[in-house]
């Protein structure tokens, strides 16, 4: 691989046809319009075919992936290191409850609805459905400033009958990034991933139905339970254990491999790993040890 | 038949596609505010939103330029400047009302040949930047292209034979008393699609896609983005009108000027295909493709068989 | 007026057909040789043959299009970072094409040519495709059908994956197993 004007070239390998084609080395994120911020692909890219992807989490200091996997972290993520001290905002309600805080399984279902608002929104745009995204961040940004359930089901349901009903949306999108069951289950993966058990469009019916579900019951008081285990948006929760999110990334490169590009992003983006739950374990689990 | 126009048209004409454009862009600005709540909202901030693409224009026109590393600029700029040309060029043979700037005995292959040109922009834009990213969005228009030209030229093709000429004065005479839109709805379906596909515009916006940062476009500031994504608008409008002489009748109509009725029909289209983009997500070529050819192309094919068994017993 | 469009168009075609030697990117030498050739399709036009012009520009750029795609297999360095030249016996077939452009002009400028008899038709293009084809459009048909059948011969030949890979020894499978899926869901 030489290099012209300090840039990589690109090299030669077997593409997913068996031709011996050109190759090119591309990075992409940590930082990317609705990419789950602070996730590396290391992409080797055939035209905009996936050869191979290498997965990294910036700032966590330990690179997960199948593929070959690049030791040296430019600068520039350093710089983007999220701060993991925080706990991650998403799972806060359920930690919360399993440090034994009170928390209202309102509030748990409102956090966990706009996490799905949140993920439905980047999936959205990455399809290339502008409308029902904004639509859908829209009805995020209300479920958190704290409207009540009359109102957000009002919110949601026209986007969840848009997209459940679009032939065009089942027809792209299926058959894209199946992840059966089993795999998931093999590879950790516990949350809407492994109800989904299948392509990125059951993933998507997953979330739809767990945002309806969620939207009515944002006004319960009554206390979440905490000796029940906790299910967060990506799965479950466990104080100091693999967080979901891990999981997610463990599956991506398979998924990835002989993928388009636009299908690559559509599985991350379907999958939507939470990089905040990986650096906030990381952390707890260096604080003990 | 067309009359000649004058020669001023011949500067006229840019400016009118521009200020269309500029309409038409306005009106996808307000829709695209109003998504967020599903509302509109007021007149006022409709307003607003309608000026933003004219204010964008202008904050690219005085933004510092920037430049990738080991680009190659000279390709990037052509590319980005021949598409308004590559549009511009394709609306000579326009009629407005019955009046085209210039109504060449081979309009139709002369729209086709132009529209051609715009594969050659977008791939040029998307390659001299040097960015695996713009290179993809210049790399999937090919794609796209490959999979919207066989239908589109068999529409347009079908039109011609409805008409029994290439030119685009004697297919808007031909339809004086039946529109060829009743007669050869596939033809026509297929030339929508295919106008939303060429401008790379709406479900078909692949080449500068978000899940690509901006595809082709990704990397180009100042004029050159100006030119690019100007000249995309342009080319919608350019493609959306001229399924008024195809389709739609030209200048035909009861009690309005010739004028009015193309202006009419062209903002119809224009009005549909700005609603349409919203209600569909982006169509991926590699499941398009198999559509285009396995069933919009043979169904072009009957629609242009049938149409030719009509003409033949005329 | 005629004449200078002549002159303008033969000296742009023949500049940017000489520059697809020089340049060493393969992006910049397909689209000279574009430009190279859509100055000859003006050219065309100018002989009063405007559909076949059009025609010229209209398959020209489609194919020069279609040559990029294999450009970014081929290479994918985007800008054309790694300098490469179009053909590998750049000396041999310069000389070629030098040697070739100069017997056609000499034939041209030496070539004894007939008087103009009658008027010129009123459309020429017709008149051309009625010499050419008029007599034996039952040989163009069979030809075209041959050459079509021929594509389609090479690509079945060609591919890797027949019918049976996609739907099953028994062809009953009700989705084919295809690396990437369609849009139709065969």
């Amino acid at each position: 691989m030489g290099l012209v004007d300090g840039l990589p070239m690109a090299d030669r390998a077997d593409d997913r046809d068996g031709l011996r084609l050109d190759r090119l080395h591309v990075p992409l994120g940590p930082v990317l319009t609705d990419w789950p911020s602070g996730l590396v692909l290391r992409l080797t890219l055939q035209g905009d075919i996936v050869q191979e992807a290498a997965v990294e989490a910036v700032g966590i200091g330990e690179a997960v992936g199948i593929g070959e996997v690049v030791e040296n972290v430019e600068a520039v993520d350093q710089a983007t290191t999220p701060p993991a001290s925080r706990s991650p905002f998403w799972d806060e309600p359920f930690l919360l409850a399993a440090k034994g805080v009170r928390v209202s399984q309102g509030d748990a279902a409102r956090r966990l609805c706009a996490a799905h608002l949140d993920s439905l929104g980047r999936f959205f745009a990455v399809v290339g459905w502008g409308d029902l995204a904004a639509r859908a961040r829209f009805a995020r940004d209300r479920a958190l400033a704290g409207t009540s359930a009359a109102e957000l089901t009002a919110l949601v349901s026209p986007v969840i009958r848009r997209a459940e009903r679009s032939r065009t949306l089942r027809g792209l999108t299926a058959g894209v990034g199946v992840l059966s069951g089993e795999h998931a289950r093999h590879h950790g993966v516990t949350g809407p991933a492994l109800v989904a058990d299948g392509d990125a469009h059951a993933r998507m019916l997953v979330w739809l139905e767990a945002v309806g579900r969620g939207a009515a019951t944002v006004d319960v008081s009554e206390a979440l339970d905490a000796t029940e285990e906790a299910v967060g948006p990506r799965g479950r929760i466990a104080d100091g254990a693999t967080p979901a999110s891990q999981g997610l990334l463990d599956v991506l490169p398979c998924l990835l491999d002989g993928a388009e590009f636009a299908c690559a992003r559509i599985i991350v983006a379907s999958l939507d790993p939470d990089l905040d739950e990986i650096g906030h374990v990381t952390m707890a689990r260096t604080h003990h040890g | 038949m067309a009359e000649r126009a004058p020669l001023w048209a011949v500067f006229v004409l840019p400016a009118v596609l521009v200020v269309v454009a500029v309409a038409v862009a306005g009106l996808d600005a307000v829709l695209a505010a109003g998504a967020r709540t599903g509302r509109i909202g007021s007149l006022r901030a409709a307003a607003v939103h309608a000026v933003r693409p004219g204010r964008e224009v202008l904050r690219h026109l005085v933004q510092q330029p920037r430049r990738t590393r080991a680009s190659d600029l000279p390709l990037a700029r052509i590319g980005a400047a021949l598409l308004p040309v590559a549009a511009v060029l394709a609306a000579v043979v326009l009629p407005l009302g019955f009046r085209s700037v210039s109504d060449l005995p081979e309009g139709i292959v002369w729209f086709n040949a132009m529209e051609a040109l715009a594969w050659a922009a977008v791939w040029l834009a998307g390659w001299g930047p040097n960015s695996a990213l713009s290179l993809i969005g210049g790399y999937r228009f090919l794609a796209q292209g490959l999979a919207y030209e066989l239908p589109h030229m068999l529409a347009i093709t079908t039109a011609a034979l409805g008409a029994e000429s290439l030119r685009v004065g004697e297919v808007v005479d031909a339809q004086a008393g039946l529109w060829f839109a009743v007669w050869m709805p596939a033809a026509f379906g297929i030339y929508l699609l295919s106008a939303m596909a060429m401008a790379f515009w709406g479900p078909f916006d692949q080449p500068v896609g978000v899940d690509v940062a901006g595809g082709a476009a990704a990397e180009l500031s100042g004029v050159d983005r100006v030119l690019f994504l100007g000249g995309r608008w342009l080319l919608l409008v350019v493609a959306a009108a001229f399924s008024v002489p195809l389709f739609l009748g030209g200048g035909h109509g009861p009690l309005l000027p010739g004028w009015a009725w193309t202006v009419l029909k062209t903002a119809a289209v224009l009005a549909v295909l700005v609603w349409a983009r919203r209600r569909v997500p982006t169509l991926r070529m590699e499941r398009y493709v198999e559509l285009a050819w396995v069933v919009l192309t043979p169904l072009a094919v009957v629609q242009a068989l049938f149409v030719a068994v009509v003409v033949l017993n005329r | 007026m005629d004449v200078a469009v002549f002159w303008v168009l033969a000296v742009l075609g023949i500049v940017s057909g000489a520059m697809v030697f020089r340049f060493d990117s393969m992006a910049r030498a397909t689209f000279s040789l574009l430009a190279s050739l859509l100055c000859v399709g003006g050219l065309v036009v100018l002989l009063g043959l405007d559909y076949l012009g059009i025609v010229i520009v209209l398959m020209m750029t489609i194919e020069m299009a279609i040559m990029a795609v294999f450009m970014v297999m081929y290479m994918m360095n985007p800008a054309g970072l790694m300098p490469m030249t179009m053909m590998h016996n750049k000396k041999g077939a310069a000389v070629v094409c030098g040697l070739v452009f100069a017997l056609l002009a000499a034939g041209i400028v030496l070539a004894p040519w007939p008087g103009r008899r009658g008027r010129a038709p009123a459309d020429p293009t017709m008149d051309l495709g009625m010499s050419l084809m008029g007599p034996q459009m039952l040989t163009m048909m069979t030809l075209g059908m041959a050459l079509f059948a021929t594509i389609v011969a090479t690509v079945v030949l060609a591919t890797r994956r027949g019918r049976y890979d996609r739907l099953g020894d028994d062809l009953r499978a009700t989705r084919a197993d295809d690396p990437v899926r369609g849009g139709v869901g065969r």
